[in-house]
């Protein structure tokens, strides 16, 4: 056990107002179906209703590290930490940085909540990271973290193995797999319901199956014969019918297949090692980009036959909705819409490399903003078939600020973009179709924006004392402050390893 | 399918259910056949007596080891490197690997298209594999070996130690080595009965009825009874003198078993072998012979001899009844004969820089002589009989008749037989290997280091150019599993790959099927 350093974080955290916040982070919000969930740095868990009220949530001695949970929200997974001192007067729980003459132990859990049920505590080794869930929730699995391991409540921490958490049965494994694994993927049916999980690691890929008792591995894949070699897989995608993965490699023109079912091996030469992979589920097939070959392949699913399609320049994103994808290339002046049933393609010359692109559930329209501040804009592009013609010219919309982020109004309710700009305290409402906007004052810029399961859209903003903006589908406002600041000073001192004070 | 490759002798797994060859590789005088066949493939052989002033052979040899194996469901591929042997079903193109002994150098599969037998260099010793459950049985065999044959029964593996085979051979034992061993394995009964016969055995043919064996050394034959529970070798010397004895470079086997037929290197003799009574006896022929075959009702021997620029047919039921002798229309000196089903037959050289071959009625012993652009180093009748793939060397005519635009080139020419149109085509590189489909309306070449697979509508004389992941080695047909139906079989193209590559050529809808990486299921673990 090493000993903690006791430090106040939170009023060096909170305690100015206006500046940048360092109490809590947007990117640390989680939107459970219905509401936020904010962890803050110090440790503390304020839930946020669009409503516009909070509450901070009571702990006892936990605090959270960090929330996660599936898109689905049916399930939170909150990871905590709690001191213990363990000196003279006992095991207890210290108050201040001085309340502890002994070892300072920290304990770290994950609880799991579930809308009507009661909540699980695991026991975690702090060394793992992150949870990542499968679709429906059931399983979730973290990789340990080797800048973490020092963290670790055991002498020798295995760095091969994976958490492994059922969240229905309360329950997690551990899973020795391979080394320093980069990267973990559900192998989920059409319903979502995690079969197994294939985790990606130097030189193998391990496949875990969740159908026993027990997670295990039940087949490990060699990305290489050759020990001296150092075979890095990059992505891991899943044929429809979830038999195969295919996995891309660094630096290595070929595209591994690994037949989940019987297991065994095949290579898919490619041209060069691509810069995209999309697994078109509907026709069951994989695009294949490359940053500098014109050309975009087509694998089948069936027997791996490539077929090509070729294109104006190299690629390097592929954006798709519906049965359209949009090519791109961050360097590049070409976005190639692709028709995904016929792969017929129609480029469009854009006047800037696009940055970001943001498509429209329906296909009708594609926003491409430009990664510079300096003239910011957006080229706006008409993906629309009609009369069998698709218009190719590309509308050049100029902005205040670079655009951070955008979200589509459904498209049933007449079809919008709400977009956030860079340094600018309003929110835009746009129609594509007519390239007008209508604006919606915020209290201040934004930072982040999302969506509840219900529309409404929320807004966070970097107030150092909490700012949090609601906006339904009629642009109404409702703002939740200063929720940073509650609970704060009820506890005089807050307890972190940061090593400061 | 019959297929007949002349000069190239065939080279292909003992199931026999398909036609490849690979041309690189080299330099034994005389081959031998795995086919099931009742004799010794390839038509003349010979590695050229310069000293005696002869011509040069006619043969090369192509590269056993290594080429992968079929059964109608499964092609069989080894890996030396790794260990072990793949399985690809090549209807589904499922992949199994599994270890078999160490460095299996060659795979078969046997007549009966269940079984795949391995040869295992290192640790001497063939795995017999069920084709469907990939369970084998190991069985060792004597050291220092690198051959492998298999009776067209399949049930006998035959191995030696073949000293001019590229591989040369596994594991040599302490501090002596055999070259009179061979190694004949039971394979039903998984029984390995070790034998010594002649010195530097060159190769083994069987008697149709699949009862005797023949071993083939420079001065003997030994005759094994397959039907004893014990086979020992009874050895016919073909020579007076065994440290002088010429080389039998090609021996033919009467259908009904009781003859060998042997074509000795500088010998204008043909020895006859009575195998029930061991006695030899000599047929005069022709200044150097350098081809022996039997027509296709196996009625008569034919001897080409090159320099006498003649033929000889003998009885082969009464061989020492005089022969017909057939000589050339002119001085071209053809040394190889091949015999076509329908009684027809072609007469070429690869030896020498002529850009003619002649076709042959044998009945009514016309002789008609043919030009082509370039001289020939193959050729290959299509399945059908329709037409010809002759390969063409980079040399030109040596009288100067070959056309700007082959000239320097290698090249290849589909010939129909039916109107003697031609197509000729001028390549980038020497063919590497070719094969034709059963029905004889395609053929597949590939050539040395190019990516390429040149598919040959043999109807129209046209071809197609299909590019390949990466350079082949081998490849063939499959077998057709319905004939009567519309579906042609694939072709296959082993390439190289460091972890191995397989490609499959499909002429119903022109798409090629890769498979790659095939060696790393090896390293899967369940």
């Amino acid at each position: 056990m090493r000993p903690l350093t006791l430090c106040l974080a939170a009023l060096t955290a909170c305690t100015v107002n206006g500046l940048p916040s360092t109490a809590w982070d947007a990117d640390a919000i989680v939107a459970s179906p219905a509401s936020l969930l904010v962890p803050f740095r110090d440790g503390r868990l304020v839930t946020i209703e669009p409503a516009g009220t909070f509450a901070l949530v009571d702990q006892g001695p936990w605090r959270v590290e960090w929330v996660d949970a599936p898109p689905s929200g049916v399930v939170v997974a909150l990871r905590r930490f709690a001191l213990r001192c363990e000196d003279h007067d006992g095991p207890r729980t210290p108050t201040t940085p001085d309340d502890c003459d002994g070892d300072l132990v920290r304990e770290t859990s994950v609880r799991l909540l579930r809308d009507g049920a009661e909540p699980v505590d695991l026991d975690v080794d702090p060394v793992f990271g992150r949870l990542s869930f499968s679709t429906d929730g059931r399983w979730a699995v973290a990789r340990p973290d080797p800048n973490r391991a020092s963290e670790s409540t055991e002498g020798f921490i295995s760095l091969d193995t994976l958490w492994v958490v059922d969240t229905e049965g309360g329950t997690s494994f551990r899973v020795p797999v391979g080394f320093d694994t980069s990267s973990v993927r559900f192998v989920e049916d059409g319903d979502g319901a995690a079969q197994g999980l294939v985790a990606l690691s130097p030189n193998e890929v391990g496949f875990v199956s969740l159908s026993g008792t027990a997670p295990e591995v039940t087949t490990t894949y060699p990305l290489t014969l050759d020990n001296d070699d150092q075979v890095t897989p990059l992505s891991v995608a899943f044929t429809a019918d979830r038999s195969h993965a295919l996995v891309t490699v660094a630096g290595i023109a070929d595209l591994y297949t690994l037949d989940l079912v019987n297991p065994s091996i095949n290579l898919v030469a490619l041209r060069r090692a691509p810069s995209a992979v999309y697994v078109d589920v509907v026709r069951d097939r994989s695009l294949i980009l490359y940053e500098n070959e014109p050309w975009l392949d087509v694998v089948d699913h069936d027997l791996f036959t490539v077929t090509s399609v070729r294109l104006g320049e190299g690629a390097t994103a592929i954006t798709t909705a519906g049965d359209i994808a949009l090519l791109t290339n961050r360097l590049g002046r070409d976005a190639v819409r692709v028709d995904l049933e016929t792969l017929d393609t129609v480029e469009y010359s854009l006047k800037d490399s696009p940055l970001d692109v943001w498509l429209s559930p329906d296909a009708a329209f594609g926003l491409l903003t430009v990664g510079t501040s300096v003239s910011p804009r957006v080229q706006v592009i008409d993906l629309r078939e009609i009369d069998g013609r698709v218009d190719d010219d590309v509308r050049v919309v100029g902005t205040r600020g670079r655009i951070t982020d955008v979200a589509w109004s459904d498209p049933a309710d007449g079809l919008t973009a709400r977009i956030l700009q860079e340094g600018v305290d309003q929110l835009y409402t746009f129609d594509p179709q007519v390239l007008g906007a209508t604006e919606i004052e915020l209290a201040r810029e934004a930072s982040r924006l999302g969506r509840l399961a219900d529309g409404t859209a929320w807004i966070a903003h970097p107030d150092a004392l909490g700012l949090i903006s609601f906006v339904d589908a009629d642009g109404a406002v409702t703002e939740v402050s200063d929720f940073a600041a509650h609970g704060m000073l009820d506890e005089s001192t807050l307890l972190t390893d940061e090593g400061e004070e | 399918m019959q297929m007949r490759w002349l000069a190239w002798p065939l080279a292909f797994a003992a199931a026999g259910c398909s036609d490849s060859i690979s041309l690189s590789g080299g330099g034994r005088g005389a081959d031998f056949d795995e086919a099931p066949s009742d004799t010794f493939a390839g038509g003349t052989s010979g590695s050229g007596d310069g000293d005696t002033g002869r011509l040069p052979g006619e043969i090369e040899e192509p590269r056993l080891a290594l080429q992968p194996a079929l059964t109608d469901v499964y092609v069989f591929i080894a890996a030396p490197e790794r260990d072990t042997v793949t399985r690809v079903n090549v209807r589904t193109l499922e992949v199994r690997t599994i270890p078999v002994g160490d460095r299996p150098t060659i795979v078969r599969t046997l007549a009966d298209k269940r079984r795949a037998v391995v040869f295992n260099a290192d640790d001497d010793s063939v795995t017999v594999l069920d084709g469907d459950t990939l369970s084998g049985e190991t069985i060792g065999v004597r050291a220092n070996l690198n051959a492998m044959q298999l009776s067209p029964d399949g049930r006998w593996a035959v191995l030696w130690y073949d000293a001019l085979a590229i591989d040369d051979g596994g594991t040599q034992g302490g501090g002596a080595s055999s070259f009179n061993e061979v190694s004949l394995v039971d394979l039903d009964r998984q029984v390995h009965v070790p034998m010594v016969v002649g010195f530097n055995p060159a190769g083994i043919t069987f008697t149709p009825d699949g009862r005797t064996a023949l071993v083939v050394s420079d001065a003997s034959l030994a005759v094994l009874d397959l039907t004893s529970d014990d086979p020992l070798p009874r050895v016919v010397a073909l020579s007076d003198d065994p440290l002088t004895a010429p080389t039998a470079e090609e021996v033919q086997i009467s259908r009904d078993g009781t003859r060998a037929f042997v074509r000795q290197r500088g010998r204008d003799v043909i020895t006859v072998v009575d195998l029930a009574l061991g006695t030899v006896d000599e047929l005069p022929v022709g200044q150097e012979p350098t081809d022996l075959d039997l027509t296709p009702d196996g009625a008569q021997a034919v001897v080409v001899s090159r320099g006498a620029k003649e033929l000889t047919l003998f009885t082969v039921d009464d061989p020492f009844a005089p022969p017909r002798i057939v000589p050339f229309p002119d001085a071209t000196p053809f040394g190889s004969v091949d015999i076509g089903d329908d009684g027809g037959a072609l007469l070429f050289t690869t030896a020498t820089a002529t850009n003619r071959y002649a076709t042959w009625d044998i009945a009514g012993d016309t002789i008609t002589l043919r030009a082509v652009v370039k001289p020939i180093s193959a050729i290959a009748r299509t399945p059908d009989g329709s037409a010809l793939l002759v390969v063409h060397p980079s040399t030109d005519a040596a009288d100067g008749t070959t056309p700007e635009p082959y000239r320097g080139k290698p090249a290849l020419s589909m010939i129909s037989l039916a109107d003697q149109r031609a197509n000729t085509l001028s390549l980038s590189a020497d063919v590497e290997g070719f094969a034709n489909s059963p029905d004889g309306r395609l053929g597949y070449v590939i050539l040395e280091g190019l990516r390429f697979l040149e598919v040959l509508d043999y109807r129209r004389l046209l071809f197609d150019e299909v590019p390949l992941p990466s350079v082949p080695a081998f490849l063939g047909v499959l077998p057709d599993l319905d004939p009567s139906d519309a579906d042609r079989p694939a072709a296959w193209i082993s390439q190289e790959h460091p972890l191995g590559r397989l490609s499959f050529w499909d002429p119903d809808d022109a798409a090629l099927r890769t498979l790659t990486g095939f060696e790393l299921n090896a390293g899967i673990e369940e």
